[in-house]
């Protein structure tokens, strides 16, 4: 195999993992969305919670109802949980994207590595008008690998609350909306990689379409 | 890759200087902000195809201040000459690189083979206490595993966590397999957790370097360690007896003997986090805010200690806690009601214990030294004999000391010298040395007469504000005429046991409590006492009337005691009573127990015969308490300082009759010396000593004048000498060259005799009598 045949074949491979970082990155999207209602709702239903907690019934019209305060409880608890069972769903699927994403960078890595002698190094630091170097597309994958991974984590940290405290569950919206600002920088980073090989991703096209 | 090589080479050739490639240094750039925590450093291509490395795999960066483990990428701009770090995985001790410094060398780089790990053990050091209660361990292994997914490691390596992650920095302990390349982290690795610690433990392990070396208090070391260890090592057996472990210790002794650095000791030695409270930092201006700084410094304390062991060390505790009847200061008060509740209130845990230090126990609160609150005082004395070579010698061990200190001379030369003053000697002894070796270019040595002149000028702290420190002329037995056998007594009594310890103690001897010299007044009592003081080197203190009495009442009693007690403190030491009958003077019949003489006699009698000693004043080992001290037969040094542990009271008088009789009895001023008139032998003895640098014509027969002067005592027979010679001025009119028999003859006919007969008598009645 000759050195542009190795470059054609990593140059493919990057392609098929963009496809599917593209695809992914959508899901990933969409999970956290649900996940933002989600957290609102469960924050709701903490603050009704507490609120049940905090009222004594015997000093309201209510009071003829002599079971009510525990039925709230056991009813809001239940939903509660059901709340939790959602968020699981989607934590899953964004654990999903997470192992998708990580085993296609590393399946690039590997094409890579089996073809990195015959590329050499000149031609992995070769950039031209419609495509990066390899070396800095592998780059690109790495970084966002890791923000998946890290954002995965942090999220699921951040879920690690006990059922207990209400206050903190009452203020998760917020610390996973801030979870997104701060790394607004980094949020950007799969789009604007996707926009940055989208051009190689054409040409990659092309080519496959005259062969 | 060849042909890169190549090119380089030529490229340094063609620019005309003929450098290794090697030897090219890299600029040393600080890092962009994205490639924070990425482990990358950037290369430039050549520098990269050069090395042989491979995009992405891992290099080796040897720097001056540790190394540190990355991948390799190329820079953005393909532009060479520079390097750029991520200190992520390093054992640098500080995670910012010094960009300032001259560039890397290439041949400090180097490329690793990646090794895919089956298992790695670390250490995780988390951010605060709070992830750490937070964090459950399922929990913390995934988040370990996510940080550490795609790094390369090395044992003894240390990765360090971006600011936003819960794991601060991660300590690679041991990995598998174990080969010379790097190892990296994959999905199937199994990360082994060994230890959780917070950051603040980790900071206090890591910059924990001074040691502290402590000498001759290694009893207190022992228990003081074993109090802080213990609820550590035993701590489900004293949960099964229902224990509470003592968590109070109270250090007590004079200033400079160590108790801070006791504690500061302990603490490293047994690794315990040491915070230090001291007055300044607790009190505020406003009215609450001292408390509230108390509050804060315990509930840190107890933050820290369930992460491990943790002394709260309280300094100068007096000053924070006075007494509370005595001051009628509210603010302060509080503090001390504030303070008893918190270390009341520490019962819940038990791994913070509280050390507190002081040199005045009297003055702390009384409520604090109880078992719950302080339930352990430690009393540090001034050291011993022993200790003081123990601390010597660990203050030696560091110096260029040439063979001719001896450790053992010099401890015992440094009588009443606490820990503080002995490294003052040294410091002081050590810079004679720098002088001397600046003046003159001998070798950088500290020698025996460095140390000496070391001694003239540091004096014992404990002496710094004593009362009856004497400086006089120092006189040798040879310039006292006559009187041998109470010379002989004196050395007997005094100097002996000092000099020859082993032949007390093989005898079975005791020492005599103290000595009254008598005898007519002018025969050289003061003079032998002088001559005492110089040929034995102890401390020695001397008072008179006028140190002692004051218009206040009750404040002569406490200066006289306040006397035996620094003596106490610096034994082997010598108590001068010059005059004694003018200041205790006698409980007669005829008088009333009121008066100041008798009430400082009883306080006499007391130090010389008490019961004991105050706690606070001991010394060295317990068992050395007076009258427990016939254990040690053994060990030479030990015995010697049983020996000398007493103070001797030396007491002049030329009227013994009116002493108390109570003073007088044995175990008190015990060996009573007359000191007599000069006999004939005696005065011609005198005589020539007085003649010694007076020029004498040959006529003088000193013989016939010592046979002429009965009655004449020691003081009369100088100043018929200087009569003489007075005389042989006056004659030739300030013109004489030697004073002759007949100035003698004259100057005896002018000075009558000062001693009298019937004063003789009575001395002589009392003599027979004792």
């Amino acid at each position: 195999m000759s050195e542009a045949a190795a470059l054609a074949s990593v140059h493919q491979s990057f392609r098929q993992c963009f496809d599917i970082i593209e695809k992914q990155h959508e899901e990933w999207k969409l999970a956290i969305k649900e996940c933002d209602s989600i957290l609102v709702t469960l924050s709701n239903l903490a603050e009704q919670l507490q609120a049940c907690n905090k009222v004594t019934f015997e000093k309201t019209p209510l009071s003829t109802f002599t079971d009510l305060q525990d039925r709230l409880y056991f009813k809001l608890k239940a939903a509660m949980d059901l709340t939790l069972e959602k968020l699981n769903d989607n934590m899953c699927s964004v654990q999903k994207v997470r192992d998708a994403v990580s085993h296609q960078v590393g399946a690039v890595l590997y094409v890579y590595e089996l073809n990195m002698e015959k590329l050499g190094l000149d031609a992995s630091l070769k950039r031209s008008a419609v495509s990066p170097s390899v070396a800095d597309m592998l780059e690109w994958l790495q970084d966002i690998e890791k923000y998946y991974r890290n954002q995965y984590i942090r999220r699921k940290l951040l879920l690690q609350v006990n059922p207990d405290r209400l206050s903190e569950i009452q203020s998760l919206p917020r610390a996973w909306a801030e979870l997104e600002d701060k790394s607004t920088a980094k949020q950007q980073l799969v789009e604007d990689t996707l926009l940055g090989v989208a051009l190689f991703r054409e040409a990659e096209c092309e080519k496959d379409r005259f062969s | 890759m060849q042909r890169g090589h190549v090119s380089l080479t030529q490229e340094v050739v063609a620019g005309g200087t003929h450098v290794c490639m090697m030897d090219l240094g890299l600029k040393l750039l600080p890092l962009d902000h994205e490639d924070h925590g990425t482990q990358r450093c950037r290369l430039g291509p050549k520098a990269m195809s050069h090395l042989g490395a491979k995009i992405g795999f891992p290099i080796l960066i040897s720097l001056p201040s540790g190394s540190c483990l990355c991948t390799t990428w190329p820079r953005k701009d393909l532009s060479d000459g520079f390097l750029q770090i991520d200190t992520m995985c390093s054992t640098l001790p500080n995670s910012t690189l010094d960009c300032t410094s001259s560039g890397v060398c290439l041949s400090s780089l180097k490329v690793l083979n990646p090794i895919k790990l089956k298992k790695v053990t670390v250490k995780v050091v988390l951010r605060n206490l709070e992830v750490k209660l937070a964090i459950s361990p399922a929990m913390l292994h995934d988040v370990v595993r996510d940080v550490l997914r795609n790094v390369y490691v090395l044992p003894g390596y240390v990765v360090k966590m971006t600011n936003d992650c819960p794991v601060g920095i991660v300590d690679i302990i041991d990995m598998d397999p174990v080969t010379d390349g790097a190892g990296l982290i994959t999905a199937k690795t199994s990360v082994n957790i060994k230890e959780t610690i917070t950051l603040e433990w980790y900071k206090h392990t890591v910059d924990n370097a001074p040691q502290y070396k402590i000498a001759g208090m290694d009893e207190v070391f022992v228990s003081l360690c074993e109090i802080i260890k213990f609820p550590f090592q035993y701590q489900n057996t004293l949960t099964k007896l229902g224990l509470t472990c003592p968590k109070g210790l109270l250090l007590v002794g004079p200033p400079g003997v160590g108790k801070t650095l006791l504690v500061k000791a302990v603490a490293s030695q047994v690794g315990a986090y040491l915070i230090s409270l001291n007055g300044p930092a607790i009190h505020g201006s406003r009215p609450g805010e001292s408390e509230e700084n108390l509050r804060k410094h315990f509930e840190r304390a107890r933050d820290i200690s369930r992460g491990g062991p943790c002394i709260l060390f309280i300094d100068e505790i007096e000053s924070l806690c006075p007494k509370r009847g005595s001051s009628s200061n509210a603010p302060e008060n509080r503090i001390v009601a504030q303070l008893l509740t918190l270390m009341d209130g520490i019962h819940s845990d038990n791994k913070m214990v509280i050390v507190a230090a002081s040199n005045r126990p009297d003055a702390i609160d009384s409520a604090l030294r109880r078992p719950g609150r302080f339930d352990r005082e430690v009393i540090i004395g001034t050291p011993t004999l022993g200790q003081r070579r123990a601390i010597l010698e660990v203050l030696i061990s560091s110096m260029p000391v040439s063979s001719d200190v001896d450790v053992g001379v010099l401890a015992d030369m440094t009588v009443g010298y606490v820990g503080a003053d002995l490294t003052a000697l040294c410091r002081e002894a050590a810079m004679q040395a720098v002088f001397q070796v600046h003046q003159d270019n001998s070798d950088n040595q500290v020698t025996r007469t460095h140390f000496y002149e070391a001694i003239k000028k540091i004096r014992p702290s404990t002496a710094r504000s004593a009362i009856g420190q004497v400086e006089f002329k120092p006189i040798h037995w040879e310039q006292i005429g006559g009187l041998e056998d109470v010379k002989r007594l004196l050395k007997q009594c005094i100097e002996w046991p000092m000099k020859y310890p082993e032949a007390f103690l093989r005898m079975g001897l005791t020492l005599p409590k103290g000595v009254l010299l008598y005898g007519p007044p002018g025969c050289a009592k003061t003079t032998l006492v002088k001559a005492l003081a110089t040929s034995c080197h102890c401390a020695f203190f001397s008072v008179s009337g006028a140190d002692l009495f004051s218009p206040y009442v009750g404040d002569s009693e406490k200066t006289l005691a306040q006397l035996f007690r620094q003596a106490r403190a610096s034994t082997p030491a010598i108590v001068f009573l010059d005059e004694i009958d003018a200041i205790v003077g006698c409980r007669s019949e005829g008088k009333t127990g009121s008066g100041v003489q008798e009430r400082i006699l009883s306080v006499l009698l007391n130090e010389l015969d008490g019961v004991g000693l105050k706690t606070t004043e001991r010394r060295g080992k317990q068992k050395l308490l007076e009258g427990s001290d016939n254990n040690c037969h053994n060990e030479p040094v030990e015995f010697q300082e049983v020996i000398n542990k007493s103070v001797m009271i030396v007491a002049a008088t030329n009227r013994p009759d009116v002493l108390d009789d109570a003073l007088l009895r044995p175990g008190r001023l015990d060996k009573l010396l007359y000191i007599p008139p000069p006999d004939e032998k005696a005065r011609l003895c005198i005589l020539k000593i007085c003649t010694n640098n007076m020029p004498l014509h040959h006529d003088v027969c000193l013989e016939s004048l010592a046979a002429d002067t009965t009655f004449y005592s020691g003081a009369d027979l100088h100043n018929l000498c200087k009569e003489a010679a007075l005389v042989a001025l006056q004659e030739s009119e300030l013109q004489a060259t030697c004073v002759k028999q007949e100035h003698f003859q004259k100057a005896l006919a002018s000075v009558p005799p000062s001693l009298k007969a019937r004063d003789l008598l009575s001395y002589k009645k009392l003599q027979g009598y004792t």
